[in-house]
């Protein structure tokens, strides 16, 4: 498995260091004190930073035949798939992290503190499960289909916001997410995170496991 | 003899196509061809073998165990060549065998250097600048570097240049010096396999046709040339891939060794004559069927 976990890795560290960089250069630019631009900002590196690694990943072993290749060597189909689940939730540990670490070393109310890291943890554990559907549904099909019909549904989930905004439900959305998110205590998200991002690895070995190659 | 592959009642569906393998065994230090036209099941069978494919039905042994339990263990024993070589092309030559030594219990570093060194490939260049006869090459190499007790080649000598195809198939031959070994070799060039098998199985429209020792199938299947009359219209029709010619009738029989005996006599004054059949005519008998006269 660690075989499988340490190709490429280069390019994930890479990709990491960068998503870092730009989040610590995004409080810079936002000031000491926390921003909602910069809690926004850092949840959406969250998603960057996954899906970057998984489509860029996913591609590379398109082009390749990769899986074709690993089919023929003794590794189980298991090991494969919880190698790059892990390589990605290490990733968005390491940069959630990150992220949180900065916020909590930030001047500001605590209640503002809260809600910054429990947006950030929120953004960064729904970004896992969002990843671990899109790696499902690569496995089981090419990167090539899964690609157009992502394109199809992302055109209609950008919809959602612009029927939210027409009818000017939006803020209240915005709003009402920052508020619930403090009713619970941000740290019990952790293991629903993880809970969900584990099944959903074993759900992609089932799949991967029926389309092998 | 032990046997190394046991497969029984294997089946395995594709939109109209059905690979129907009722029984086939692989004796262990043995080689077997696997021969058959495009698209008669033989690279399906391979890949069910490596369980790159899985089956609908059926029973796949290899070395005793279960193909699907213990798929680690027997890929650990199994070196493989496919029709297409897959690797990831912008790695280089050395980073792919230290890639691969990893997941392998066996492998041995000194071996893999020297079949690389062997077959003149550089160690810095990509994956992707190696020529196809290069790539056949690196993917033996890779197959036998980990001192494989089983060593699956599907068509490997596809698409090579006849100079290429020849050096391959030297090394191929070379296998057979050690009897702990045992090959499956798919090709539908029948010349390569009459090279080197020890037996030989026919896969035509997903079934087993024949499947045998390669010397004694060729010794009971003969060409028989024959002049109008000489021969009983009941054997005549038994004949596969009957053409008709300026001096009279030839067929094909996989009886001969039945029936000789009814043939020494047109044998004694020539109106019959004998000739040896090839692989490639066995095969084309078959693709062919019992009805097809020809005419020339």
């Amino acid at each position: 498995m660690w075989k499988i976990f340490k190709q490429n890795l280069r390019f994930s560290v890479i990709y990491l260091a960068t998503a870092l960089m730009t989040v610590v250069a995004l409080k810079f630019l936002t000031g000491s004190a926390i921003s909602t631009a910069f809690v926004l900002l850092s949840g959406f590196m969250a998603y960057m930073l996954v899906f970057g690694l998984i489509f860029v990943s996913e591609m590379y072993e398109e082009k390749h035949h990769g899986y074709v290749f690993l089919s023929t060597l003794p590794i189980h189909v298991r090991e494969v798939v919880f190698a790059k689940f892990l390589r990605v939730l290490i990733a968005e540990i390491l940069l959630i992290g990150g992220t949180i670490t900065l916020i909590s070393l930030s001047p500001g109310l605590s209640d503002q503190l809260v809600v910054a890291r429990s947006w950030v943890l929120f953004s960064g554990l729904l970004a896992l499960a969002l990843g671990g559907l899109a790696l499902i549904g690569l496995f089981s099909t090419s990167y090539t289909a899964f690609l157009k019909i992502s394109l199809v549904l992302l055109v209609f989930i950008q919809m959602i916001p612009l029927i939210l905004m027409s009818s000017g439900k939006m803020l209240a959305f915005i709003e009402g997410t920052i508020d619930f998110l403090p009713t619970i205590n941000w740290l019990v998200w952790i293991p629903v995170g993880l809970a969900v991002y584990f099944c959903l690895m074993l759900a992609a070995v089932k799949v991967k496991t029926l389309h092998r190659c | 003899m032990d046997n190394i592959v046991e497969i029984n009642n294997l089946k395995k569906r594709y939109k109209g196509f059905l690979l129907d393998v009722v029984s086939l065994s692989v004796p262990k230090g043995s080689i077997m061809g696997l021969i058959g036209p495009n698209g008669a099941g033989k690279t399906t069978t391979i890949k069910i073998l490596m369980n790159m494919v899985r089956a609908n039905a059926g029973d796949v042994k290899i070395f005793g165990l279960d193909h699907i339990e213990n798929e680690k263990a027997i890929r650990n024993r199994i070196g493989y060549v496919g029709e297409d070589q897959y690797y990831y092309g912008d790695k280089t030559v050395a980073w792919t065998g230290n890639f691969v030594s990893g997941f392998f219990d066996k492998w041995d570093k000194n071996k893999f250097q020297k079949f690389i060194t062997d077959f003149a490939i550089s160690r810095t260049k990509k994956i992707s600048e190696l020529s196809k006869g290069m790539k056949v090459k690196f993917s033996l190499a890779i197959a036998l570097s980990h001192n494989p007790d089983l060593i699956l080649l599907d068509e490997p000598t596809a698409g090579l240049d006849p100079l290429i195809r020849r050096e391959v198939l030297e090394i191929l031959r070379g296998l057979t010096v050690d009897e702990n070994k045992s090959v499956i070799i798919s090709s539908h060039i029948t010349d390569d396999i009459s090279r080197i098998a020890d037996y030989v199985t026919f896969l035509i429209d997903g079934k087993i046709r024949l499947s045998g020792e390669k010397d004694e199938l060729l010794s009971q299947w003969k060409r028989i040339h024959y002049k109008d009359g000489v021969l009983d219209k009941n054997i005549i029709d038994a004949f596969k891939n009957r053409k008709k010619h300026m001096f009279g009738q030839s067929g094909v029989t996989d009886r001969f060794l039945e029936l000789k005996g009814s043939l020494a006599q047109g044998l004694a004054d020539e109106t019959i004559k004998l000739e040896n059949v090839s692989l490639d005519d066995i095969l084309i008998a078959y693709s062919k069927g019992d009805k097809n006269v020809e005419n020339f």
